[in-house]
């Protein structure tokens, strides 16, 4: 009941924050978004790499297609932006899916460098396929979304739309990884033998994971696109693969508040570290080796989770 | 007597090693079947069959009279094929319940839709699930430790949570891959007696590896000798003890030396 109560003040102090901080600077607002988007690639790439044990290296591969999905629906379908987001949702899924079903015939390294490469294809389509995505110079004027015939236009209109997103996400991933669900993939995550011994049936499981995990990506495409209004191939590159990969790993694998605080730190690090210049990325790197020393379960992992993986209240179940 | 499982001829080959050759064993209703043999006689080979890790060259494994030499794993499991390992398989950082539930047959149908609205009933349902469990591991004798980790329990624990796990999914046949293996004299003793009870209490046929021939001797009903991929005996303790085919692959005999 505590838990309950402490995320009900996280959740309203998140909602109360921008008008405080509109008072201060926008620029502080744009970051708390960029903070919003990144934890939601990061839960979802924690899905694939954290619950499934599956070491995806492409996690922006999957950001990207749902941003030129959005992009591309809303600038020629001339869709409103919701109907774009359900879309690259869709979408991106699937490709997770299209992806999922060779790759997890693969293990460890193996499945690293087929994801790496197909990240690789995927920037390269977008560089390369003009007709359709304009290569390089990318596709400028996608509109904002709007409610009830009010467009976006506004940095905190963008804030509260990201913090939506960002619950709904924590939502669903956090009820389907406490889950009979999530149970079965850390059983497989741990040991595939062990998994199939007592009749869980490994690749559909994985195949849902990789899916899951792509469909929330596209979710943060889309709003990337519809945020800066403008896509282009830069944004997806192997380095954001990387970086949100980074902060799965530095938050804690298979926690998903881990996810959050990963991306709040590898989002404010750089930004903080501005003054610094070329220097910040080698720091960043010094950090993220020693982290791995001395810290390998990451800031934030499994030993602090209180909930038993099947959705009751304390480990055990019993109040 | 009723024939649960039956093999006929079965044979494995890796390459040009004969790793089981002609093998013909059956579990009848209501039995503990041993198998022993030396080191490398085949016995986790056999169990590896059994369980659907490998598939047979030659022969064929019946189980209620169907044939399943190519059911995956997984699927044997659901028919009711339960297993333990040689040494124990857990979820080292899992709890001790948590180890359970995985393998709950109906933890594991829950589709992504029901986890995510969560309705009282899914609510109701995954509680009972986990007094099933609970019920289970009180058998074992393990219900006062739901919430450690089921690394940290001692190696005896680890071995009755895996027998645990293999129980919750209702299995009618459960394979004993070397339940003894480490464990001290009064640990086997109270292991005896735990087997015995838990084949009675859940009306199971129990196959199982040991090296320990005190507690084979102790426990089964009937005993199987394998070497070197052939069944060389079969009988009661008594009988076994007594064969002088199965004296010579333990202690060596002129036969070998041809």
């Amino acid at each position: 009941m505590r838990s309950r109560a402490g995320r009900f003040a996280i959740v309203g102090l998140l909602i109360l924050l921008p008008l405080l901080l509109q008072q201060i600077d926008d620029y502080i607002l744009h970051i708390a978004i960029i903070i919003g988007i990144y934890a939601i690639l990061s839960l979802s790439l924690n899905v694939i790499v954290g619950y499934a044990g599956q070491f995806a290296l492409g996690h922006a591969a999957f950001y990207g297609i749902g941003a030129y999905t959005a992009a591309l629906i809303m600038l020629h379908g001339s869709a409103s932006f919701w109907l774009a987001l359900a879309a690259a949702a869709a979408v991106t899924g699937l490709f997770g899916l299209l992806l999922g079903s060779p790759v997890i015939r693969l293990r460890g390294d193996y499945l690293g460098i087929v994801t790496l490469g197909f990240g690789e294809i995927v920037r390269l389509i977008f560089v390369n396929w003009v007709d359709v995505t304009r290569g390089p110079m990318g596709l400028p004027g996608i509109p904002a979304p709007s409610l009830f015939g009010h467009a976006f236009t506004e940095k905190i209109e963008f804030y509260y739309l990201i913090l939506a997103l960002v619950l709904l996400t924590y939502f669903i991933i956090n009820r389907i990884v406490h889950s009979g669900i999530g149970l079965n993939l850390l059983t497989i995550r741990e040991d595939e033998t062990l998994a199939q011994s007592v009749g869980i049936r490994p690749n559909p499981y994985k195949l849902l994971a990789f899916s899951l995990g792509a469909c929330f990506a596209g979710v943060a495409g889309a709003y990337w696109a519809a945020y800066i209004s403008y896509v282009s191939p830069d944004s997806f590159r192997y380095l954001d693969s990387v970086n949100i990969l980074a902060m799965v790993i530095l938050g804690g694998t298979a926690s998903l508040p881990g996810s959050i605080l990963g991306a709040i730190l590898l989002v404010l690090a750089p930004e903080i570290l501005r003054y610094m210049n070329d220097y910040r990325m080698m720091l960043l790197g010094l950090a993220i080796i020693l982290m791995m020393i001395f810290k390998p379960s990451g800031f934030w992992g499994e030993k602090h989770r209180k909930y038993n993986f099947y959705g009751l209240a304390q480990k055990g179940g019993r109040k | 007597m009723d024939e649960l499982l039956k093999l006929e001829k079965v044979s494995i080959r890796f390459g040009g090693l004969h790793a089981l050759t002609d093998i013909d064993l059956s579990v009848r209703t209501g039995e503990i079947l041993a198998i022993i043999g030396p080191n490398g006689a085949g016995k986790t080979t056999l169990f590896n069959l059994l369980t659907g890790i490998y598939r047979p060259t030659s022969g064929t494994i019946t189980y209620k009279n169907r044939v399943i030499n190519k059911l995956k794993p997984y699927e044997r499991v659901k028919i009711g094929i339960a297993r333990t390992f040689q040494n124990a398989r857990l979820l080292k950082n899992m709890t001790v319940l948590e180890n359970v539930l995985v393998a709950h047959p109906q933890c594991n149908t829950e589709s992504v839709l029901e986890a995510i609205f969560l309705t009282g009933r899914r609510r109701e349902r995954r509680a009972a699930i986990a007094q099933e469990c609970v019920e289970v591991l009180k058998a074992v004798g393990l219900d006062h430790k739901l919430d450690v980790l089921a690394g940290s329990l001692p190696y005896g624990e680890q071995r009755l949570l895996e027998m645990a796990r293999a129980l919750v999914t209702r299995c009618e046949l459960l394979l004993l891959d070397e339940p003894a293996a480490g464990m001290n004299p009064a640990e086997k003793k109270q292991l005896v007696e735990k087997i015995r009870q838990l084949s009675r209490e859940f009306n199971i046929e129990i196959v199982l590896i040991e090296h320990d021939i005190g507690l084979i001797m102790n426990i089964s009903d009937r005993i199987v000798v394998l070497d070197h991929g052939v069944k060389i005996a079969e009988g009661s303790a008594a009988e076994i003890q007594q064969n002088p085919k199965v004296i010579s692959a333990y202690l060596g005999g002129e036969d070998d030396w041809d």
